[in-house]
């Protein structure tokens, strides 16, 4: 739990307002002997290709972001029920996306066809039911609610099998506006809920060797989950469902593991009509002035801090905002920082600095751009003095 | 105590060399060459609305400023280690259809002169990143590394609502690519150098 920055609690001001929020639940067993270091390869690949993308296609709809990202040490039964009992909806229109990828196993006499989740322990008691987690979020009144399990179906644990052929794919932080259209009619041209698993019941979930993301180890169905996310743009369509996208996951993983593990899905939705884009505000002076005016003992957590940082920085890149707001609230934002701080661009595949900046340049970059549709802050140093280190992730435009 | 001395050169020399070969990395490389086209199309995006009178003065200067410091030293004195001399800065070939001289200014005066462009309007539109061509980084000392970078940049002049200029020219920015060991690995920056033109030709 760190203090809060005096303009960050001006964010908080302002995002009091209860804008629509896209809620992302990840709970990835990364500390796991035997699939732990594939399941972190499957965070980063998740989190590089697939949610940064659908916060950048929804960031121009006024969506904002809320992370809970459970992973390590954190991830337990216990975590995953209280995320997901105290998860709020703030607006009708909010989305939540449940994302496990872990150990899974079935009872022999479960009706239902989903799998129950290990949630990194060994209690069998203690194990979390996919169909259970689906229910509950049903229940909270989103506009929109995603429940994937990425995990085994049976007994199994998982094992590492022979190497199916792709070509490579590093990540690109470019997208197109089809690409952009694409997501945005995804998660919100239609209403509802959705579950799916990685394997049907009986079956196990596989760990390869993935040929397009540098012959890593990690599961096959967020690989290729993720990998369809990369390829959105050739395909021959102007609009996407969860039933297509999931159903194309389920045949090409039944075929490259030659029927070994076939992804199952449910969806329950209606259409609706896609929302037009909203531009997201840089916060004014007078609120900042307000804001710290204010007792900031406030404590936030660092998904939070997180999230609040990206919505700035994200507002700050938006060009439909005046050139002169965001030069002036650059320049403002620029003494949250440390002396000597610095600002370090991350890859999108992994964790490879591309790029340094200190905090005027970085600041000066984003309130001149209409290049960049959206920045993730990866993590975060601070200090008495300000924030010393950042760390981000861009995604540009392509066209 | 010969063998032991020997075993260390050898070490340390081996590990210079695997090090300073980071960016044959196929990984790296490719997000490198990814952040040096980002780089360039900010670049184009600054220069663009450096010249677009739908901004005041004041605001086409912000984007002024912004572009310098996507190069190298921000556009002022640096050591060119290819030159292997001190310069002034980096500089910008500038090319007309009714020249056939290119005239190399300094970066900083290029801003300046878009900026203040005597056009009633200006639209400057350049290849989008996808079609940008990146070379393959070249070591020219032992942390850094130069790559480039080519588009086209279309421009048209008005005055008046009429356009009087048009032109269509092919340009080549060189990426600097520093590398600096740290405990927590390799970490890169990347800067501008200079541009130049390479051809100039009537755009319909």
């Amino acid at each position: 739990m760190k203090k809060i920055l005096g303009l960050l609690l001006s964010i908080f001001i302002l995002g009091a307002a209860q804008a629509q929020t896209i809620h992302w639940l990840t709970f990835i067993d990364t500390t796991d002997k035997n699939v732990g270091s594939c399941d972190v390869m499957g965070r980063n690949i998740l989190y590089g290709h697939f949610i940064n993308e659908v916060n950048a296609s929804l960031a121009p709809m006024g969506y904002k972001v809320s992370t809970h990202d459970i992973c390590g040490t954190a991830l337990s039964p216990e975590r995953c029920k209280k995320e997901v009992e105290s998860l709020k909806v703030t607006s009708p229109d909010d989305i939540i996306v449940f994302y496990y990828i872990g150990h899974g196993v079935r009872a022999f006499q479960d009706e239902t066809p989903y799998p129950q989740m290990w949630m990194g322990q060994v209690n069998p008691n203690k194990c979390i039911p996919l169909q259970w987690v689906f229910n509950q979020l049903k229940s909270k009144g989103a506009r929109l609610n995603v429940t994937i399990g990425m995990c085994c179906n049976n007994e199994d644990y998982v094992s590492a099998k022979t190497h199916p052929t792709f070509s490579v794919n590093y990540a690109s932080p470019q997208m197109s506006g089809k690409k952009i259209k694409l997501i945005q009619d995804l998660f919100l041209g239609a209403k509802g809920n959705v579950i799916a698993t990685s394997a049907s019941p009986k079956q196990t979930s596989g760990a390869y060797n993935i040929p397009w993301y540098n012959d890593n180890v990690l599961d096959i169905y967020t690989a290729t989950l993720c990998d369809i996310f990369d390829e959105l743009e050739k395909i021959n369509t102007n609009s996407i469902t969860w039933d297509v996208l999931l159903t194309a996951m389920s045949r090409k993983i039944d075929y490259m593991t030659d029927g070994e593990q076939t992804p199952i899905h449910n969806t329950f939705l209606a259409s609706a009509a896609v929302p037009s884009e909203k531009t997201p505000e840089v916060p004014r002076e007078e609120t900042v002035k307000k804001a710290k005016d204010v007792e900031n003992d406030e404590e936030v957590d660092d998904s939070n801090l997180k999230d609040s940082l990206s919505e700035i920085f994200t507002a700050l890149v938006n060009p439909n905002n005046p050139i002169a707001k965001r030069v002036e609230f650059a320049k403002l934002f620029e003494k949250e920082f440390a002396d000597k701080a610095v600002v370090r661009n991350i890859s999108q595949d992994g964790n490879i600095v591309v790029d340094k900046e200190d905090p005027e340049t970085f600041l000066g970059r984003l309130a001149t751009t209409n290049r960049i549709l959206y920045v993730e802050v990866v993590d975060i140093q601070l200090s008495e003095n300000g924030i010393e280190k950042l760390y981000v992730r861009e995604i540009h435009h392509k066209q | 105590m010969k063998r032991i001395a020997l075993l260390l050169i050898s070490v340390l020399a081996l590990t210079t060399m695997l090090s300073a070969q980071d960016l044959n990395s196929p990984k790296v490389k490719s997000q490198i060459q990814i952040r040096a086209t980002q780089k360039v199309d900010q670049l184009n995006s600054n220069i663009s609305s450096m010249a677009d009178k739908d901004y005041n003065r004041d605001e086409r200067m912000y984007f002024a400023k912004a572009a310098k410091k996507l190069f190298i030293a921000n556009c002022e004195d640096f050591y060119d280690y290819e030159a292997r001399k001190n310069v002034k800065g980096v500089t910008m070939e500038v090319t007309s259809r009714y020249r056939k001289s290119v005239n190399k200014i300094l970066m900083r005066n290029y801003f300046t002169h878009m900026v203040d462009l005597k056009y009633t309007d200006v639209e400057i539109t350049s290849s989008d990143i996808a079609s940008m061509k990146v070379s393959n980084p070249q070591r020219i000392s032992e942390n850094t590394f130069v790559c480039t970078v080519q588009f086209d940049q279309a421009f048209v002049g008005y005055r008046d609502g009429r356009a009087v200029y048009k032109d269509i020219t092919t340009k080549r920015v060189k990426c600097y690519i520093d590398i600096e060991r740290t405990e927590a690995g390799d970490e890169y920056i990347v800067r501008l150098g200079n541009t130049s033109a390479i051809a100039t030709k009537p755009y319909n």
